[in-house]
């Protein structure tokens, strides 16, 4: 009886031995048709596969010479806006979804950065707690932006109403840095605005 | 002639292991993310229509700030019910095409109601009036962007063409199976103990392929940790994908421990047989 249990374990090796070489040609072989297609899936899902707890802590941000480094992340605040003027002090956020501006002020992401020399477009709701008091303010009030990085006044030169299509009035460009501050209007409105109050401060040297 | 034989003995023996496979790839997706009782099994089982009017409720309040209302305009517009009622109407379109259209007149009307009674007798311009007209349907709008996520229409056509192509592999690899143990038997008929040794390798390549894909798939991709639109949709991705790898893993061993006792078994009796033949030989 041993003699027949030893040659019927030698022969299940030599069959496991040929389910696994079956095994392996099988996936090589799908490897090889969908190789590409399988690599892309892999990574396509492993970009919304976010290791949130273990995911690495950004540095501090910073300024070197009007260039920014390590920029915030997208959604947290970076920054704090001060209007002496209306008494404003508000958290900013970088990024303007809706859920950025319940929290407070919004820096469209499109824009620059306070010390890169460029358009900031910040924009906030007109609620009593954010912007109802821009109607208060007037060519000459100062804007202070504390960021983590630096601290910035601007000098407001110049106030507009537009249509909420009107993006041509808030012009991105890197030749001066200006602030541009807007809230929906009328400031006490009743349902959905679609004016823009725009208020315009450059950087005071 | 008996190398050639052999050969298509294992030939037939591939084929086999592919079929199983397919057959069961096809019943797995057939019975879960194909099948709409058990996504919507899946949609109880973690509260979904609760967190979805949670969202709903906070996509709302991203208005009222900007609208000069006060938040109060937004009770009750929304019943936990309308949201059950829509996402069922979300998977009857996902998977039977219905044509059903999403209906918010209840919002418009609760909606406008509040607002009636927070404004009491203040008179309103007609501009004030537009932009009211408009808040409330930028409320409708964002109530069917919050329970409705893409081009359902679309969705049902690429499922509909799905389940055709999946339907017939399936039958394709029934008659597959059937033919391959036939032709293994056939094969085999003088010694038909190996012909169950040739299906217990197939077995046993098809419990390996499964365990090694679902080892393949949780080192390389970390489910747990998928985000998809929002935490709801994320964790019912995540409960989808991670019942799958687990039937995956469960259909792997089964499939493996069956081919091993079909190996075993069928090598001892061959090798007692075998032997038993050759002693009679041996007397003669």
């Amino acid at each position: 009886m041993r003699k027949y249990i030893g040659k019927a374990i030698k022969a299940t090796i030599i069959n496991v031995i040929v389910a696994l070489l079956i095994t392996i040609g099988i996936i090589g072989c799908i490897y090889l048709s969908f190789g590409a297609e399988i690599d892309q899936a892999i990574s396509l899902v492993n970009k919304v596969a976010i290791d949130v707890e273990n995911k690495k802590v950004e540095e501090t941000t910073i300024n070197e010479q009007n260039q920014i480094k390590n920029y915030p992340e997208y959604g947290t605040q970076y920054a704090t806006i001060e209007i002496p003027k209306i008494d404003v002090n508000l958290p900013v956020y970088f990024g303007d979804t809706l859920e950025i501006l319940k929290k407070g002020v919004g820096h469209s992401s499109g824009s620059y950065f306070p010390g890169e020399g460029g358009s900031i477009i910040y924009m906030g709701h007109n609620s009593t707690k954010m912007f109802r008091r821009f109607s208060e303010l007037q060519i000459g009030n100062e804007i202070t932006v504390k960021t983590s990085y630096g601290e910035y006044k601007y000098k407001i030169y110049d106030m507009q109403l537009i249509n909420e299509t009107e993006t041509e009035k808030l012009p991105i460009q890197k030749e001066k840095e200006i602030l541009m501050v807007y809230t929906c209007y009328p400031f006490n409105n009743i349902g959905y605005a679609t004016q823009r109050y725009v208020v315009y401060a450059e950087l005071e040297k | 002639m008996k190398p050639v034989t052999t050969i298509i003995k294992y030939i037939v023996s591939i084929i086999l292991t592919i079929s199983i496979i397919l057959f069961l790839v096809i019943n797995l997706a057939s019975s879960t993310i194909l099948n709409k009782n058990y996504v919507l099994s899946k949609l109880e089982e973690i509260n979904y229509y609760d967190e979805i009017y949670k969202q709903v409720e906070s996509n709302f309040e991203n208005y009222i700030h900007q609208s000069g209302l006060d938040e109060s305009v937004l009770k009750n517009i929304v019943s936990k019910e309308k949201i059950k009622k829509d996402s069922q109407l979300i998977l009857n379109k996902l998977y039977e095409g219905s044509e059903e259209e999403f209906e918010t007149q209840e919002i418009k009307d609760n909606l406008n109601k509040n607002i009636e009674n927070t404004l009491g007798n203040t008179k309103l311009n007609i501009t004030q009036k537009n932009a009211i007209n408009s808040f409330v349907d930028k409320i409708c709008e964002e109530y069917k962007n919050s329970i409705t996520y893409y081009d359902l229409g679309k969705i049902h056509n690429n499922y509909k063409k799905i389940v055709k192509y999946a339907e017939l592999a399936k039958k394709v690899a029934l008659v597959t199976i059937a033919v391959s143990i036939i032709l293994l038997l056939i094969l085999n008929i003088k010694t038909i103990y190996k012909a169950f040794i040739l299906c217990g390798i197939s077995l046993t390549s098809t419990g390996i392929f499964f365990i090694i894909i679902n080892n393949f798939i949780n080192t390389k991709i970390k489910i747990q940790n998928i985000l998809i639109l929002n935490n709801t949709i994320s964790q019912l991705i995540r409960n989808i994908l991670a019942e799958l790898l687990k039937k995956i893993n469960q259909y792997g061993g089964i499939l493996l421990v069956i081919g091993l006792a079909l190996i075993i078994i069928f090598n001892l009796i061959h090798s007692i047989v075998k032997g038993k033949n050759e002693t009679e030989e041996e007397e003669n």
